[in-house]
């Protein structure tokens, strides 16, 4: 408000800086389209087509050079304003490249809706997808498919700080804005060393996974795993993404698969801050957070209440109870979305459980979505200082994280984020029952919560047909671009979306 | 505040709960004498008057020498008085209902519990076949329990200094408990004064229509009976269908009072007795009547579109049923539970807002739904820049940020309170046939937030009969929670209330 006494306003005048943002965005595109050679090898190998993906390449590389041009290349000029804008373009961008395969395939998504869809729940890491037949896409676009999860598990915006060294003043904010969780937690000093050492850690883990998943099918070809689902499904263990170019998702391979890939979602669902602690020695640093044992009790929790319903309602022996609870909440609350089994016909009580889970997500600063355990630790901190408050009035109570006081901004941040999220749930939940019902398509308020739930959550997989083994493709369109625009907002974390809805953002 | 390191003594809440559930106890000589008239059974009403005048004898003489009770122990007595006034209601259900009626001690629990909690749930399937006495009873619960309200919201739960509620009663709002100033028990008063006037009002108003032949059936026992359930936001009827037999008239006139009763009662005594009537100018009262009005038309063009109703019929529906809803009456002048999707979708949400504070409604409260809005769009401004520093305001003045944090903690409580209750319904074994995850979220919204009716067969026309006794009891329980607005329940159940 000072400021503004310094300064006096000017009304009606743009202060967002479209040219900078325009640039960040072409640059973006144009990098990100070199993603495409990847899909193209694996197209010559199996011999599928390489126009679905030349195309693009070529279109996506020439479209971001113009964009980046035209605007005056001037992504360095991103400021702390810019970057909201700039990673919401960025975001919706990305998913127009990565919907262009698809549409060029001529599959049964190529539908603009449809393909639009499966991209952005590829590069948001959600995994709800409107494929039909899985079985009849190519090698090369389900490898696409999964590469774009593993893409926007650690962000588009961070690889593109470590690798171009592109950031201007706003580059804080875009890390802030694009990397999941309340606090990016500064690893170093300088951004693009946190950026590159991120992306290190990532790549690490991943390969670390790809060649294990290898070794196990190489040595036990029962598991039936290959190296191509082992790259595939580590793209999208360690982006919490969920795809799977098997139609049966996880239920294909065998068990030491299974654990492998549960093991590494576990990890992919924690802070990787401390992943990276751990690397550099500190062995202790994960047992040691609150909100990593927090994640670990509440898996932990959550997979025993499934295994007493398994247990209880079907045939199921101990060990395959306790294995198949295990892997589905955990698949769940880190919002990968992978099925070992089709959850959409257990008892309603592990049902509600999973649901339940999708609101959870990981740990902040994790490939995770949702609103995250460490915003739902603060809340109930919070509840329960009012609590103590109540009996001694006079009593200065902070709450604590990892034994620091955290700051009532941030609390309350984190109650308001929870607030907002569930208030962004309830009304698309509302608009896709109220689109179904109008399309006379017959799905009960549950589906239409689920549906909600699993897409703002970038979790996945629905109830009904919308199902782990199933998909949305029956949904009606304007159901799916809901759902799109859920996922979206709930990558981003709703506030860098919904801010560019105020007036107080773009005028003066 | 006394700094003595107690730990919570019970004698001195016990005496605070005896005395209240006691002299609430005095007041079944109304349905004693009106039993003596007609003629009817007049033990079911004896028996725990002469009870309840021993307790109340019992705590009053025990007083002397009792200290005052402090804060945690009037905390503690919050609590069980609500209880308490529950378990005072089971005999005479117990002991006077016919067939159709709550005879089995858990169904007298429930039926009592949305009776002093003004909830309006019902387990009742037979309505006519119960005594007239008793039906009065019934109503005059929700009477009662409107006034226990006023006293709740105006003395305890401001100082309790949790959920946001020391926000509300500004006028009264004081440090300490010990100290009940004169003034806040002149407001207590004042707000319960209006509370009758407004009850007499209705009587005289429903009374009139019905010897004018406006209102079909609409006697003086049904006049009375009515205006205990309206003015407490209860919506116990007598009649099975509600308030759909008595015609438009009578559902106007109600309409209008559910509308009254659900605004802040302080501000009618401001303006009418002291003359200020600027006091309507006030924000929370704006969006409320909004509140209704936005949802009334949203119902109105679903009920208009999908011809269950003309226009003239559609806008004294929709507006009957959002005024009954919001406000946690949850009187129904239509079998709502039969209306589409949009509308019940509305009447849903709706639930969780409530009325204003001061007011003997339940659910949310429309302050903390405004503050949350105003908190949440806050946080999205503040992105822009985080170093500034936005109040909140209301009524144009800045609201503490320590208020406005405990409304956030509150509401989201409040949301996933019901939504694992919900999950908690399905998970009973002993469930209902075909209970759906809607119909099990309702039943947790509408006994939280004291509304009454949900959707599917616990609609306004249903009952909660087919539930299974813990499930029942779950639902009472829920009710007094919800009554209590949470936190006192959490407080009472948590280890530091307990430690010295």
């Amino acid at each position: 408000m000072s400021a503004a006494a310094v300064a006096p306003p000017r009304p009606g005048r743009l202060r967002v800086d479209l040219g900078a943002t325009l640039s960040l965005v072409g640059l973006i595109v144009k990098w990100l389209s070199l993603a495409l050679v990847a899909p193209i090898v694996v197209a010559l190998i199996y011999g599928d087509s390489l126009r679905p993906f030349l195309i693009p390449l070529v279109v996506g590389i020439a479209a971001g050079f113009t964009v980046e041009r035209l605007a005056g290349r001037r992504a360095n000029d991103v400021g702390v304003r810019e970057a909201f804008a700039g990673v919401a373009l960025t975001w919706l961008a990305a998913a127009l490249l990565g919907a262009a395969p698809y549409m060029l395939d001529g599959g049964d998504i190529r539908a603009p809706v449809d393909a639009y869809f499966e991209a952005m729940s590829g590069f948001t890491t959600t995994g709800a997808s409107v494929m039909g037949d899985i079985a009849s896409h190519s090698e090369a676009i389900l490898f696409w498919r999964s590469l774009t999860q593993w893409l926007g598990g650690m962000g588009i915006i961070v690889l593109a700080i470590a690798v171009l060294n592109q950031s201007g003043p706003g580059g804080k904010a875009l890390l802030q804005q694009e990397a999941p969780g309340p606090d990016a937690e500064k690893l170093t000093p300088r951004l693009r060393d946190t950026a590159i050492r991120l992306w290190l850690v990532y790549v690490g883990l991943s390969a670390a996974l790809a060649a294990a998943l290898w070794v196990v099918g190489l040595i036990d070809p029962g598991q039936g795993m290959d190296l191509y689902n082992a790259i595939a499904h580590t793209f999208t263990t360690m982006s919490t993404g969920g795809f799977s170019p098997e139609p049966r998702s996880m239920e294909s391979f065998g068990w030491v698969s299974q654990l492998l890939v549960a093991v590494f979602m576990v990890i992919a669902g924690a802070n990787f801050a401390l992943w990276y602690r751990t690397a550099r020695g500190d062995l202790r640093a994960a047992p040691r957070d609150g909100e990593f044992r927090w994640y670990v009790g509440i898996l932990a929790t959550l997979s025993i209440l499934v295994a007493i319903a398994l247990l209880a309602t079907t045939d199921a022996g101990w060990i395959s109870a306790f294995g198949q609870a295990a892997f589905q909440v955990i698949t769940i609350m880190t919002t990968t979305g992978f099925a070992s089994q089709d959850f959409a016909v257990w008892a309603p009580f592990a049902l509600l459980i999973l649901f339940a889970a999708m609101f959870i997500g990981g740990c902040a600063g994790s490939t995770s979505g949702s609103i995250k355990v460490l915003r739902i630790r603060l809340a109930l901190g919070s509840a329960r200082r009012d609590i103590e408050t109540a009996v001694h009035p006079e009593a200065v109570l902070p709450v604590r994280q990892n034994g620091r006081p955290v700051r009532e901004a941030a609390l309350q941040g984190a109650t308001a984020f929870i607030g907002l999220y569930l208030v962004t749930f309830a009304v698309g939940a509302a608009a896709i029952l109220l689109i179904a019902t109008l399309h006379g398509f017959a799905i009960g308020a549950f589906d239409a919560m689920v549906a909600a739930a699993t897409t703002i959550g970038n979790v996945g997989p629905g109830v009904g047909e919308a199902g782990p083994m199933g998909s949305f493709a029956a949904y009606p369109w304007e159901a799916k671009v809901v759902m799109t625009f859920l996922m979206w907002i709930g990558r981003l974390e709703l506030i860098p979306i919904l801010v560019l809805a105020t007036r107080a953002y773009w005028l003066r | 505040m006394a700094h003595r390191p107690t730990t919570v003594r019970l004698a001195p809440a016990l005496r605070v709960v005896g005395l209240v559930v006691g002299g609430a106890g005095a007041t079944l000589a109304a349905p004693l004498v009106y039993a003596a008239a007609l003629g009817e059974d007049l033990v079911p009403y004896l028996v725990p008057l002469v009870l309840s005048g021993i307790v109340f004898l019992a705590a009053f003489l025990a007083g002397r020498r009792l200290e005052t009770p402090t804060r945690r122990e009037a905390l503690l007595a919050a609590v069980l008085t609500w209880l308490g006034l529950s378990a005072l209601g089971i005999l005479p259900y117990v002991l006077g209902s016919a067939p159709g009626g709550p005879q089995g001690v858990v169904d007298a629990f429930f039926e009592s519990t949305a009776g002093f909690t003004a909830t309006g749930a019902t387990v009742m399937t037979d309505f006519t076949a119960q005594p007239r006495a008793l039906m009065l009873w019934r109503s005059q619960t929700q009477w009662i329990g409107g006034i226990g309200l006023i006293v709740l919201a105006v003395i305890f739960l401001p100082r309790l200094a949790v959920g946001g509620r020391q926000l509300i009663e500004t006028e009264t709002a004081g440090p300490q408990l010990e100290k009940l100033a004169p003034h806040l028990r002149a407001s207590t008063f004042r707000i319960v004064g209006v509370y009758v006037v407004l009850t007499i009002i209705v009587v005289v108003g429903l009374t009139a229509l019905g010897a004018a032949g406006l209102a079909p059936g609409m006697g003086p026992f049904e006049a009375v009976t009515h205006a205990f359930t309206t003015v407490s936001a209860g919506g116990f009827s007598p009649d099975s269908r509600s308030i759909e037999p008595f015609g438009p008239w009578a559902q106007w006139l109600i309409a209008i009072a559910i509308v009254i009763a659900g605004t802040n009662l302080a501000l009618w005594f401001r303006a009418i007795v002291l003359g200020r009537v600027a006091s309507f100018k006030d924000d929370e009262l704006r969006w409320y009547l909004g509140i209704i009005g936005v949802g009334a038309v949203i119902v109105l063009i679903e009920l208009v579109a999908s011809g269950t109703y003309g226009f003239a019929d559609g806008i004294r529906q929709a507006f009957f049923q959002v005024a009954s809803i919001t406000t946690g009456t949850g009187y129904a002048s239509a079998d709502f539970a039969l209306w589409g999707e949009l509308a019940l979708g509305t009447l849903f949400i709706l639930m969780f807002v409530g009325g204003c504070t001061g007011s003997p409604t339940g659910a949310l409260k429309v302050m903390r739904v405004v503050l949350f809005g105003r908190v949440i769009l806050r946080e999205i401004r503040a992105t822009i820049h985080p170093e500034q520093v936005r109040l909140i305001r209301i009524n144009q003045r800045p609201v503490n940020p320590r208020i406005v944090h405990g409304v956030l903690v509150f509401v989201l409580l409040y949301v996933v309170l019901v939504l694992l209750s919900g999950v908690a319904l399905l998970l009973d074994p002993g469930r209902p046939e075909g209970l759906n995850f809607e119909d099990a979220l309702s039943a947790s919204a509408a006994s939280i937030g004291n509304v009454g009716p949900g959707f599917g067969f616990l609609g306004p026309m249903g009952s909660y009969e087919p539930f299974s006794a813990p499930s029942k009891v779950f639902l009472a329980l829920l009710m007094v929670v919800g009554r209590l607005e949470i936190f006192p329940v959490l407080v009472v159940l948590s280890r530091a209330f307990w430690r010295a």
